[in-house]
């Protein structure tokens, strides 16, 4: 297994797709921090939203790239049909798919850190300017759930990868699916109180404030609690993942 | 080199049928044998089921029924298969945003190998100066001599090609037929598939001959040629150089009011025979029955291209 991680990480760390993504990341990050400060016109309105600005970057949609990463991982393997090689050196899809998820479990770790790196870099600085001053170990709960939504949507986007195969499908159904279709879902009564466990709705779960009570409710629809959030992403990249390893990567490559 | 899988390290197709869309019998009841120490050319013409074939020894595909082995084991059971087998299929699968190198280096992390393998085996194929450029700048040939380096890092037993040659230049192609001839003295057993008759007949032993998904023939080239080369000779007076001949218990076959063909004999005792007779000879030659005129035969020429001028006729 340690061999297959290995070259799962040469895969990635061999084109530069890594590198545009975590570019995309670390500057959706600076905008979603930029924004949380700079909407807050007065220092007090900035000081009760400091939680704001610890979760800029999951709030700033920096999974979004996450998740496209994770669906490459296998998407590209089809596309210039590298799966052959993979295959032939790993005929196992099972072995395949764990490699991968432990491989994008890290990258997407590693993405999540930096985004935070670069998230604090910016707000730390610019709270003490502002005069509000905050202490890492009170905000540990928001960075961890930070960094917990951009591991996991790696892990969602590489089980949507193996479940569509196609590039092109898995990153376009994908993105307009949480961006998009996941919200429309509270529009549709009855089905709407799935939305919590939507990938989409799991984020939300995660990020808005626990004691908002307010916030937690949308159009009727009760978030579920961080805790449980977080297990449906880890569900969701899994089940997404083990499927597509059972079904659709176990087809004939011709 | 691996030492040979299984008792005798061979490949054993028994079975093998794949019907894609419960319609398309792309392989039909195949079973064939190949051999270790040898090169054998996989033949047939364009959609006869090679490719199919040989990704279903490599476990890409699943078959409809039967099965295939190497060296005694499904592929997919195969310990670590990249160091028993080497496979190249006819797809250039390679990212165009990666080098040749970090491909290889790729392969070679996933099988356990030293790094320094991808080097040699670049430096084998000389890819060495290309080995930093990304594959997207390759040429068909560079492309063709890639996908050969991979199969050869593992220094497997047994290798597995899909029309190796295609895209080589005639030295790439030289060199392919010498390395294949090394590969199969050394005791390795080397499946090649092709649809350019000529060009296996310059490297392989033994041939399969497959023809819409079924096997048409297995067996050496010397096997399946014996006793098919023949003798024509031209004469203005046939009648007596046919008495002749019947005197000597050779039954010729007239191919024209004044050319005969003969099987079983040279032409030099063809030619002996006519001057003992004192016969008139316009023509003597011996005709190689070659394997491209043999798989024509086999597959009723179906295949062969049509006749000067065929086009055209209305």
């Amino acid at each position: 297994m340690v061999a297959l991680i290995r070259a799962e990480f040469r895969k990635l760390g061999t084109t530069q797709v890594w590198f545009w993504m975590l570019l995309l990341c670390l500057g959706l990050t600076s905008l979603g921090v930029v924004g949380s400060i700079a909407s807050q016109r007065t220092d007090f309105e900035l000081a009760q939203h400091v939680r704001d600005v610890m979760i800029s970057a999951s709030a700033a949609f920096t999974y979004v790239p996450l998740f496209v990463l994770g669906v490459l991982a296998v998407t590209t393997e089809y596309r210039y049909q590298t799966i052959t090689p993979t295959v032939l050196a790993t005929p196992s899809r099972w072995a395949l798919i764990t490699a991968k998820l432990i491989t994008y479990a890290v990258v997407g770790a590693l993405f999540a850190v930096l985004c935070l790196v670069v998230q604090l870099l910016i707000a730390l600085p610019w709270l003490s300017a502002r005069n509000v001053h905050v202490s890492l170990g009170d905000q540990k709960g928001p960075l961890l759930i930070t960094f917990a939504v951009l591991t996991l949507f790696a892990l969602v986007g590489l089980g949507t990868g193996a479940l569509l195969r196609n590039q092109i499908v898995a990153v376009t159904v994908g993105v307009i699916f949480i961006l998009v279709l996941a919200r429309l879902i509270l529009l549709i009564p009855g089905v709407k109180y799935v939305y919590p466990y939507t990938p989409t709705g799991a984020v939300d779960s995660i990020i808005t404030d626990p004691h908002d009570t307010e916030a937690r409710v949308i159009n009727d629809v009760h978030l579920i609690s961080p805790g449980a959030g977080i297990v449906v992403l880890v569900v969701w990249g899994l089940a997404l993942s083990l499927l597509g390893a059972g079904i659709t990567m176990n087809r004939d490559i011709s | 080199m691996t030492p040979p899988q299984g008792p005798d390290g061979r490949i054993v197709v028994n079975g093998l049928t794949k019907v894609f869309g419960g319609r398309v019998r792309a392989v039909d009841r195949l079973s064939f044998t190949v051999e270790p120490g040898s090169v054998t050319g996989f033949l047939g013409p364009n959609g006869a089921g090679k490719t199919t074939t040989l990704r279903m020894i490599l476990g890409l595909i699943h078959p409809t029924a039967g099965s295939s082995t190497v060296g005694g084991l499904p592929y997919a059971q195969l310990p670590n298969p990249m160091t028993v087998v080497g496979a190249s299929l006819e797809a250039a699968s390679f990212h165009p945003a990666r080098t040749g190198r970090n491909h290889l280096r790729i392969l070679c992390a996933a099988a356990k190998l030293p790094d320094r393998r991808a080097d040699e085996v670049l430096d084998l194929v000389g890819l060495r100066d290309a080995a930093r450029r990304k594959v997207r700048g390759y040429s068909m040939g560079m492309r063709q001599r890639l996908g050969l380096a991979a199969t050869l890092l593992g220094n497997p037993h047994f290798l597995v090609l899909d029309e190796p040659a295609n895209g080589l230049d005639p030295e790439g192609i030289r060199w392919l037929r010498g390395l294949f001839r090394h590969l199969a003295g050394e005791g390795r057993t080397v499946l090649v598939s092709s649809h350019l008759l000529n060009e296996v007949e310059e490297f392989a032993d033994r041939v399969v001959i497959l023809n819409r998904g079924q096997l048409v023939r297995q067996g050496s080239i010397a096997e399946l040629t014996a006793g098919t080369d023949t003798v024509v000779v031209q004469s203005p007076q046939p009648e007596p150089l046919l008495a002749a001949l019947r005197g000597a218990g050779y039954e010729p076959e007239q191919v024209g009011p004044t050319t005969l063909r003969l099987r079983g004999i040279t032409a030099a005792e063809v030619g002996h025979l006519a001057f003992t007779a004192g016969v008139e000879l316009h023509e003597l030659r011996a005709e190689k029955f070659d394997l491209e005129e043999l798989f024509f035969t086999l597959t009723q020429g179906e295949y062969a291209a049509p006749q000067a001028g065929a086009q055209w006729s209305p």
